[in-house]
Parts: structure tokens; sequence; C-alpha cells
């Protein structure tokens, strides 16, 4: 019984992206910092309306005074916990074990959990304010859940030198799944543990090419494994491409909302394109920017030569040209970050999400008739917590 | 009517039960009759078929109307191209926004469900109509039309009749979005923002929290903390600290050296003796003298002072230098080193979380880390300067000797005021001058910290020094040494 699927089409494009997140990311550093949470509203609104199942966008409702209340919220719970935690640590790291890493070790276990526990809200914040066709989606409260199966699926992760990968991204993305829901519409993730393994294939095809090099190399002392090392590492960095492109598509297919389903069709070939293209564009622009900029500093520098010898003669090479010094230092060390972060959205993410998105099509969307509208979440912590602890994106 | 044959059949869909079921065709030359397995028959005039879609290859998606819910699913590619030729509509554009009379369409979800009509668009001076395919129509005043901020689709338009509405329309059709930015006079109000009060209260609260942990908290913990911290804890934060501004001091060659002609260092010890700070110390000091230009010393938690070789070549007497080891042993004396790694490793995590990680933010963590610090260093520096008069006076030496350094500090430099005065963490150097000078008023000193061979050989303790020069020199300019 298909009805015919819908594509997605993508909206995104470079110039606007690159006006918006240069715009905004100025504005961000401008006021140190607190424009961040229009910034990041902003972008998501384009990035959400870019997407557009069946012709119809994505939209993103979440407003930038809810974040700035769910961060300060935040902060009043986590201040207490940073400085006062961090401290004891640091104290009984140096009385007992006379060096700081336990410290260090002891802080990033205890701030482990605080990361899971904000990476769930942050999705639900999110979720709850990004809709289409008008119908809201939502997660479940199931906050502590999350916790305790992240710890576990994590520490088995470390614990088997990351093989069990696959496994833990599976029941992580599944518990979020399951509470997922498009209006009265809950979603379902189906599958087995075993559905992403095949996935990493090629990224432990690799990885035991190098280590078996690494063993026999050692062993033998044999300089000819170095290639086989090589040839191992490079397998397993393709690998990754194929495991980015492979595990979205299995992940996404196998999930149904309802009747209704999904067909994706990533190709690792397009997400490699992407990487290996983005990162020569932003190289190749930042080199020429530099070159540009040295340049006019060289040009600036001949032409106010007197200017800054006569300064030095006088003595007083003192406070006030070094404050200048340092705030436009400061200033261009920011807009470099800045304008590397505004490369990196428009040369890598956009592309990224653009050929995710064009690659997904919903099965059998007519089932989505039935969906209804479901209540508002008020969220008042918002993404505080995820905002506070620099994860990065939720999304 | 002539049948097609063999016998084509497609997909149709009512749009209102949601069910679908497969229906024979029959063309003539105006109308598309689909016929279902009950007999039933349903004329499309070819004239007005609407492309929906093209889901694949050579398939096609029609209703009867633009404005219909019905569908039908032509999946036969031989029979979707046939349609399309006597359909001409059918070969164009996916999702026409107009019709061929000059209807405009557009895209309607009410908010409660996720159903999305399609609706005819008609314009009035006033206010847009939504006419659904049975006719009713829908009235949103211009005035009321706001638009979705920063949407990716730059040529259309998403608009809500208001802020407070789940009611969505979405408007692909370039003219109609550009003609609404002309005529509707509010289209890009932002939403009001109402809850600033409660944004406040928590912004106080915040901030206040924040306030509290970083200038009484931490503070108190820290300076209970180093009382407790057991003396080999504070050696190994120092030695850890110790390694780092060496390397971080250093040049390619690798860290700073350290100087150590045997002589320099029996003088450096007999000054520390003929000082001695004896039962004030909660550990025995370790000195150390930098090879580096800097006219500068410090101290570390566990003891350590670092002496620059710069500061040693500034200083006219051995009392001078003196007077400066005195005033790193005050530092020792209380402790203040291991108390600023503690209040640091307290205060710089909590800031790192009002800044968040913008543009790595480091720079302004360390920038006001530097500031909250310099208040209570300024407050330590000055006790550590009492120590030192004290120091002194209790040695036989001049505690000015300490004021005449500074001087000569200030001549050179001269002094930190106003906004950079925030970040230098010794307190205005005027102030320390005439607190040294106070110290020494109205007493006798005859005694020197050091004898001349003993001065000779501190002053060559990174090499040796070109005296002749040293001497006509006198007092060096800021940068001048070598």
């Amino acid at each position: 019984m298909s009805f015919a699927d819908l594509k997605t089409d993508y909206a995104g494009r470079k110039k606007p992206m690159f006006w918006l997140a240069l715009k905004t990311g100025l504005l961000t550093v401008v006021t140190a910092g607190f424009y961040r949470f229009w910034m990041k509203t902003r972008m998501r609104r384009y990035y959400w309306s870019a997407i557009r199942p069946g012709g119809l966008p994505l939209e993103y409702v979440g407003r930038p005074t809810e974040k700035m209340l769910g961060f300060f919220t935040a902060v009043v719970f986590l201040a207490f916990y940073i400085g006062i935690v961090n401290l004891i640590l640091m104290y009984f790291s140096f009385s007992l074990f006379q060096g700081n890493a336990p410290a260090y070790a002891v802080s990033v276990v205890g701030i482990t959990p605080l990361i899971f526990f904000a990476q769930y809200r942050a999705r639900r914040y999110v979720l709850a304010r990004t809709r289409w066709r008008g119908i809201r989606f939502g997660l479940e409260p199931g906050v502590a859940g999350f916790v305790w199966r992240s710890l576990l699926h994590w520490g088995l992760t470390l614990a088997t030198l990351g093989l069990y990968w696959p496994v833990k991204t599976f029941y992580l993305e599944k518990y979020r799944a399951d509470r997922t829901h498009f209006g009265t519409h809950r979603m379902e993730q189906g599958g087995t543990w075993r559905l992403l393994i095949g996935a990493a294939k090629h990224m432990y095809i690799g990885a035991a090419i190098l280590g078996v090099s690494g063993v026999i190399g050692g062993v033998n002392e044999e300089p000819g494994f170095i290639v086989g090392g090589l040839i191992g590492a490079i397998w397993m960095g393709l690998g990754w491409f194929y495991w980015k492109a492979e595990s979205f598509k299995r992940l996404t297919e196998a999930k149904t909302l309802g009747e209704a389903g999904f067909r994706c069709n990533p190709s690792m070939g397009s997400v490699l394109g992407i990487y290996a293209g983005g990162s020569a564009a932003i190289g190749g622009i930042i080199i020429g920017l530099f070159i540009a900029l040295g340049v006019v500093m060289a040009g600036l520098l001949a032409a106010t030569g007197n200017f800054s010898e006569a300064m030095f003669d006088e003595g007083n090479f003192g406070q006030i040209p070094t404050f200048i010094l340092a705030i436009g230092g400061a200033a261009s060390y920011f807009a470099l970050f800045i304008f590397y972060g505004v490369l990196g959205e428009v040369f890598i993410k956009l592309p990224l999400n653009r050929h995710f998105a064009e690659t997904t099509e919903i099965v059998n969307p007519l089932a989505l008739r039935d969906v209804r509208q479901r209540d508002r979440d008020e969220f008042a912590e918002a993404e505080g917590f995820a905002d506070a602890l620099p994860l990065g994106d939720a999304f | 009517m002539t049948e097609t044959s063999p016998k084509a059949y497609a997909t149709f869909w009512d749009g209102v039960t949601g069910r679908d079921q497969r229906v024979s065709l029959e063309l003539s030359q105006t109308t598309l009759v689909l016929v279902s397995d009950t007999g039933l028959r349903m004329d499309w005039p070819l004239h007005d078929l609407y492309l929906v879609d093209r889901p694949s290859y050579g398939a096609l998606l029609i209703s009867d109307t633009a404005q219909s819910v019905a569908r039908l699913l032509v999946d036969n590619p031989s029979l979707a191209d046939h349609l399309a030729r006597v359909a001409p509509q059918l070969s164009g554009e996916v999702h026409p926004t107009e019709d061929t009379d000059g209807h405009v369409f557009a895209d309607y979800s009410d908010g409660q469900s996720a159903e999305v009509h399609r609706v005819g668009l008609e314009l009035s001076p006033t206010e847009l109509q939504l006419i659904e395919a049975d006719g009713t129509r829908q009235i949103w005043p211009l005035i009321d039309l706001r638009a979705l901020p920063d949407q990716a689709n730059a040529t259309g338009i998403v608009v809500t009749p208001g802020h407070n509405t789940l009611e969505r329309l979405y408007i692909d059709n370039p003219n109609i979005a550009a003609h609404l930015h002309r005529v509707a006079p509010d289209l890009r109000e932002k939403a009001p923002i109402t809850d600033w009060g409660r944004i406040a209260s928590w912004a106080a609260g915040a901030l206040a929290s924040v306030a509290l942990i970083i200038f009484v908290l931490v503070p108190i913990m820290a300076d209970q903390l180093a009382t407790y911290l057991p003396p080999e804890g504070e050696a190994a934060l120092g030695d850890a600290t110790f390694e780092q501004i060496r390397r971080a001091l250093g040049e390619l060659e690798g860290p700073v050296p350290i100087c150590d002609a045997p002589e320099g260092v029996a003088a450096m010890e007999a000054m520390l003796a003929r000082l001695n700070p004896g039962d004030d110390l909660p550990y025995p000091v370790k000195i150390s003298v930098f090879d580096h230009d800097l006219i500068n010393a410090f101290a570390l938690p566990g003891g350590r002072i670092i002496m620059f070789r710069g500061m040693i070549e500034e200083a006219e007497n051995p009392d001078e230098i003196a007077s400066v080891l005195a005033h790193e042993l005050g530092h020792v004396v209380y402790r203040d080193p291991t108390r600023d790694a503690l209040r640091s490793a307290g205060s710089i995590g909590v800031l790192g979380l009002l800044f968040g990680d913008f543009a790595g933010g480091t720079v302004v963590l360390m920038l006001s880390n530097q500031l909250i610090n310099a208040k209570y260093s300024q407050a330590a520096e000055a006790r550590a300067d009492e120590y030192s008069h004290h120091l002194m006076e209790e040695a036989g030496l001049n505690p000015a000797a300490l004021g005449t350094m500074f001087e000569r500090l200030v001549a050179a430099h001269g002094d930190t005021e106003g906004l950079m005065a925030h970040f230098a963490s010794h307190p205005q150097s005027v102030k320390r001058i005439e607190a040294a000078q106070e110290a020494a008023e109205g007493k006798e000193f005859e005694r020197e910290s050091l004898n001349a061979q003993e001065w000779r050989a501190l002053r060559s303790i990174c090499g040796p020094v070109y005296e002749g020069e040293e001497e006509t020199q006198g007092p060096r300019k800021l940068g001048g040494a070598n």
C-alpha cells in the first residue's frame, strides 16, 4: 500500500548561511557571549526551515529568551558544583596524590553523568520546539534512564576499546527514538543490537589491519609492516565515512512513525567529498585571507613606520600601546575564530545536512494524516545545562 | 470513448478515508475516467488535472483539481507519459503555485492535524482570504500577518495570522511572497518578549550565586584548605607550576636555564641566613634564579622562590635584593601562592560557565580571573611588604631598600594606574615606596645584607658580569638589559 513517498527538498544555500553565521557570530563576540542565545535560535531557524520533507519546511520555534533563562538556571546549580567540587578535588588530589592529574580525572568522572543529563534534556527541548506541518515533535521525560544507560554503554565501549561502539550507538539512539513523538504518534526504533555492526565493518577491518601490523611489526622489528599499519589507518579513516553514512541509513530506515516509515540513501562518497572539499575550501580561504592581511599590514607598517619609531624614542613605549595591542590581538583572535566557525557551517555542516536531507524520504506519508497536535512541553530550563557545559550543539 | 488497451490501472485515494484502492483507467479526448472494482465511475476532466508530485521516474501523482484532496498515483510509465501529453500541465513544474487562470495556491496547516490543505488565495487591500477545497473561507487581516524569520527558502514565505497561533500558511509563490512583504505592514514584527521579569530574577540569582562562590566561598575554602594542605602536597603543586613557568618563559632551545654558579648560590644562601625567617616558615624555602631579563620575583606553593636575573641586575645594592627576597618570604609564610592556586582552581571553572564556549573564550576567562584574583593579591602583597619591612628591621637591615627598588622600577616603567592597575597584581608602587620609607623612618641601619665580595658573586650567579660597564651605566633603561 505504498503511497507516493515524500521526498525531501533542501532549501539551504551557502551565501545566506554565510552572512547569517557571520553576523550572529560577530554580535556574540561584541556582547561577550550573550547574543549566543539569539545566534543559536536564528541558525536553527535557518537550518530547520531548509529541510522540507514533501516541500513543507520544518520549523524551529525555540526562543532566545527561554534559552537565556535556562542558562541562568543551570548556572545557579552548576556554579556550586564546579566551583566547590573542583576546589575540593584539587585539594584532595594534591594532599593525597601529590599531583593534579587525579583531580582532573575525578572531575571528569564527576561531570560525566551531568553531560548525559544535559544531552537528553537538550534533545527534549529541541524536539519540543520543532514542528512540521504545524505539528509539534516531543520527547518523553526519561532522563534518569538515559543517564544510567549512557554510563553503562559508554563504560562498555571504553572497556572493549571501542569494539562496542555500534551497539552503544544503537541502544542510546533507540532509547531516545522510542520516546520521540510526532504529534500524537510515537516513533519506534526497530532493529536489534546487531543493526549497526555492519555499518562499522570497515572501521573494524582497518583496526584489525593496524593491530596485526603493529604486533607483527613490533615482534619482528620488520619496517615493512609500517606499510601495513598505514593501510590499516587509512582503511579505518575511510571506514569512518562509511560508518557516518551507513549508520544514519540503517537507524533511519529502521524507524517507524505509526504506519509511516523512512527510506534513506546517503552515500559514503558524498560524505567524504563534503569533508574533503569543505576542508580544502576552508583552508584555502583562511590562507588567502592571511596573505591578504599580511599585504595590508606590510603596507600600513610602511606608511606609519616613522610614527612607531617616534614612540620608541620618547621612551614611553608603555601602557597605552600595549593595551591597544592587547585589544587588537584579542579582536583578531576572536575574528579568526568566528570566521573559521562560519566557514565550517557553510562548507561542512550545510552540505552535510543537504546530503542527508535529500537522500531521505518518508514512506507511506498518508499514514501521517491521522496525526493530531500534542500539548506544548513547557520547559523552563530549555537547554541551559548543555549550554553551560560546553557540549556543542545538541543536534 | 476509446478504451486504452490493454487495461491500465492506477492507485486511488479519496483523501478522506485514507484507504487506497486499485482503479482501472479510461481515457477520452477530454476526460480521464476512474473505474473502481465496484463499477463506480469518476470523471476527471483533463483540463483540471493537477500535478502533485513525481514520486519516481516515469510515475505521476495527480489530483482532479488543484484544491482536491483526492490522489491518483499513475505508476505505469507509458500511461504517465501519455497523460502528460494530453494534459500538458502535468509535465510542468511539480507543485505549481498558480494555475493557468491565475489562481494562486498555498499550503495551509491548522496546527491541529498533520493534514495539510491546499488552499486558494485571494488578496484584497486589507485582507488575505484562504479558500478551502469545499469553498469555506478564512479571512486573515493583513495587519495581523507575521512572517517566520530566518527562513531558508528565500523566495517563499511562511505566514501566520498573529504570533500566538499554531496556524501556518506556506506560500512558495515568489510573486505573492514579495507582494505580501509590500502590503502587510507588520510582517516582520517580532514576537514580544513577555518574560523579562523572570529572566531578570534568574539572572540576578545566577550572578549572586556566582559572586557568592567566587568572592566568598572559594576564598574562604581556599584559605582553610591552604593551611591544611600537607607540605608534600604543596611542594607537588609548586613543582608542577615551576616547570610550567620555566617552559612558558623558555625560548626555542628549551626551558629557561637556572643560574647555579656556586659562589652566587652561596651568596644567596648567606643572604637568606642573614634575613633569618626561621620559625615563621612552614617549610624550608628553595630559591632559584632564572637566567631571564624580566625584572621580577615570585613565590610558588611549597616554598619555592624564583628570582630573575633582570631583578638582580637592576638592583643597586644587596639590600634591595634582600628586601625583595624578604617580601617573597612573606608570601611563603602566609601561604599566598597555595591559596592562589586553589582559588583559581575553583573560580576559573565557574567563570567558564558564565562566558560559555564562544570563540574559545579562554582569553576572556583569564582576564576575568586575573581581575578577581588581583584584588585579593593586593591585600596579600601589602601583607608581604609589611613582613619584608619587619624581617629587614629584625635583621638590622634598612627596610627602605624595598622602596628604593620600587622607585627605580617606577622611573623605568611608570606607575600602573587607571584601568591597567586592576590587572596588575601589585598595589600601586608609589604607595609601597611610601610604606617602605615610613618603616625606615627615624632609625639607623649600619649592616649590609652581603659584603662586597658576596654581592659580586651574587651578581655573577648567571655568569661573569662586566663590572666597569655596570658601574658607569647606573640605572638602566627598560629593555636595556642584555
